[in-house]
């Protein structure tokens, strides 16, 4: 059975329909990413999923509808990693990866012991020790980035949503970012990572969604449904030997000699 | 409990409120009233400054663990319950809830109709300003929403004051409202008052893990499983209890809400599960010692507590914003 499942998914933002008919499957131990020009509909697919723009069609998590759950057991099965966090409070980051305790509600007012251990696992394993009385937002892109993941690892859900998970990072961080996410892959966990760089799509990805207008325009292997001819019609650019270049350049950008 | 037996065990603040005031007694009789408790007209004095320095405990204890609430549901520590217009929506409540009494002749007791009053404007008042800011989290939209809707209810609250002058005793207490003062405050006020203050803290205490993860934003606290609408619901009940309560006490007192918060955070964290009750201790000692300061600054009466906690609150605040500021 797929970890994940959508089924004819649609939804509208502002009067606009920006996600029409979605289909898609993750499966356990599989990095699936979700590639697709700016404004193609793949940020709000994740915001779908965490329930925070409504829609219409069907999306079940092991066959359990996603509307049928209620927040808590959401949170347990399915975790998500934003581009940034909007956390501008000088919380700790031991604290921000306790939250993703929240919802084994173990503990009125704090972590349980059970959490604590949980916690201490997920700040070993991610190398947070040194971090862990740092205060968040005093933290590089990337230590946030990597204490988003801790957070997101400490729901103990196995599906996990990111956004975007590289986009402000240097080229080291990404690296070891997209690493991060082929380990967790390995230990079981269904990804769905929402890509830009499409190098890291066929390094990392086993498959790939392609979104273009809030459609699924291919979907695969890299290799397959990153074809030339979806290349085209999606991003507008050809493959030319080693590198692609504008198919059709309306642009009025010269280059400078 | 005797009197002394109740001196035995007040902190040094209570203290001190226990043993000043302008009823013919020296300091130092006041001193020797607290612990020596002796005779019938002093015990009736002790009676009403222990009902008075209760009434500032609870009063900076609802305000300052209100200012922590409406800081965590914006997400904005500038935030509090007199900037945003929720005290003086409590205020205008209950100066409506007076002036109507009056009209139309209920027979319902003051201490009963004045919180009734001041529940309903503090919850119209945030929730009139949870309407206004669905659609966005900008902090000039928020600070300039929370300052118009302060304005229209002082401004309502001058109207209904000009239409109780006529009758010297609403007047006064319609008055008393607007410039905030704990002086007649009694057994009947806080018996109503302090059970609902005691549940609503509880309340917030209980909503702490959940506000931890509203600062992280809607749509991250809905993913890690936080109940937000609900939350944002609860939060604003017992957001409007604390100020209702504050208010149908001591009246309008600005900056308790906002400075006692901003103060603690960088001594106790922003984690709400020890800034709520680390608020309710400080902001009861900070309004007990803002009435001690009312009382025995020179005056022909007493200075209104609200000045004076405005005249403390106000340079404070803005050394903590000066100060943050020039961090780098």
């Amino acid at each position: 059975m797929s970890r994940l499942r959508i089924t004819g998914l649609s939804a509208k933002r502002g009067g606009t329909t920006v996600l029409r008919d979605v289909n898609l499957a993750a499966h356990d131990g599989e990095v699936l990413a979700i590639a697709g020009p700016n404004g193609a509909g793949k940020s709000t697919l994740f915001e779908c999923l965490t329930m925070s723009v409504p829609f219409t069609g069907e999306a079940e998590i092991e066959g359990a509808p996603l509307e049928a759950l209620d927040a808590v057991s959401r949170a347990r099965a399915l975790a998500y990693v934003p581009q940034r966090s909007e956390l501008r409070a000088a919380l700790p980051v031991e604290d921000v990866v306790t939250m993703g305790r929240f919802a084994h509600g173990n503990g009125l007012f704090g972590a349980s012991s059970e959490d604590a251990a949980v916690v201490e696992g997920v700040l070993q394993r991610l190398d947070l020790i040194p971090l862990r009385r740092r205060a968040f937002p005093s933290l590089s892109l990337g230590q946030q980035q990597r204490v988003l993941i801790g957070r997101a690892l400490a729901t103990g859900a196995p599906l996990l949503l990111l956004d975007e998970p590289t986009a402000a990072l240097d080229l080291r961080q990404r690296l070891l970012a997209m690493q991060r996410l082929r380990v967790l892959a390995t230990s079981g966990r269904a990804v769905v990572v929402v890509l830009h760089d499409l190098n890291d799509v066929h390094r990392y990805a086993d498959r790939v969604v392609v979104l273009d207008e809030g459609r699924v325009v291919a979907t695969g292997a890299p290799a397959d449904a990153l074809s030339d001819d979806v290349m085209a019609r999606v991003y507008g650019v050809r493959r030319a030997g080693d590198r692609f270049e504008l198919a059709n350049d309306s642009s009025g950008v010269k280059e400078s000699s | 409990m005797n009197p002394s037996a109740r001196s035995a065990v007040a902190p040094t603040p209570a203290r001190a409120a226990l043993a000043y005031g302008a009823a013919g007694l020296t300091v130092a009789a006041g001193i020797a009233l607290v612990f020596t408790g002796e005779g019938a007209e002093h015990a009736t004095i002790l009676r009403l400054r222990l009902a008075r320095a209760f009434a500032a405990v609870l009063a900076g204890a609802s305000l300052a663990v209100g200012g922590a609430l409406v800081q965590g549901l914006f997400r904005n520590p500038l935030a509090s319950p007199s900037i945003l217009g929720t005290t003086a929506g409590a205020s205008l409540g209950g100066q409506v809830a007076l002036l109507l009494a009056e009209l139309v002749g209920l027979s319902l007791r003051p201490e009963l109709v004045v919180p009734i009053g001041c529940l309903a404007g503090a919850l119209a008042s945030l929730l009139v300003l949870l309407l206004l800011l669905r659609r966005t989290e900008d902090l000039l939209t928020l600070l300039l929403t929370g300052f118009l809707l302060n304005s229209l209810f002082l401004a309502v609250g001058s109207l209904i004051m000009s239409f109780a002058q006529e009758q010297w005793q609403l007047g006064r207490a319609v008055v008393n409202f607007a410039l905030g003062t704990l002086s007649g405050v009694g057994t009947p006020q806080l018996r109503f008052a302090a059970p609902l203050v005691l549940v609503a803290l509880a309340m917030a205490v209980s909503w702490s893990r959940v506000l931890d993860l509203l600062l992280t934003g809607e749509r991250e606290a809905k993913s890690l499983g936080a109940p937000v609408e609900s939350a944002r619901f609860w939060v604003v009940v017992w957001t409007s209890v604390l100020v209702a309560a504050a208010v149908s006490l001591a009246g309008s007192l600005a900056f308790v809400g906002l400075v006692v918060p901003h103060v603690l955070r960088p001594f106790v964290g922003v984690r709400h599960g020890r800034l709520i009750p680390a608020c309710a201790i400080a902001g009861a000692a900070f309004v007990l010692l803002c009435d001690g300061l009312a009382r025995a600054l020179p005056s022909q009466g007493e200075v209104p507590l609200g000045v004076v906690s405005a005249i403390v609150g106000a340079p404070t605040f803005l050394v903590l914003l000066l100060r943050e500021r020039a961090r780098p």
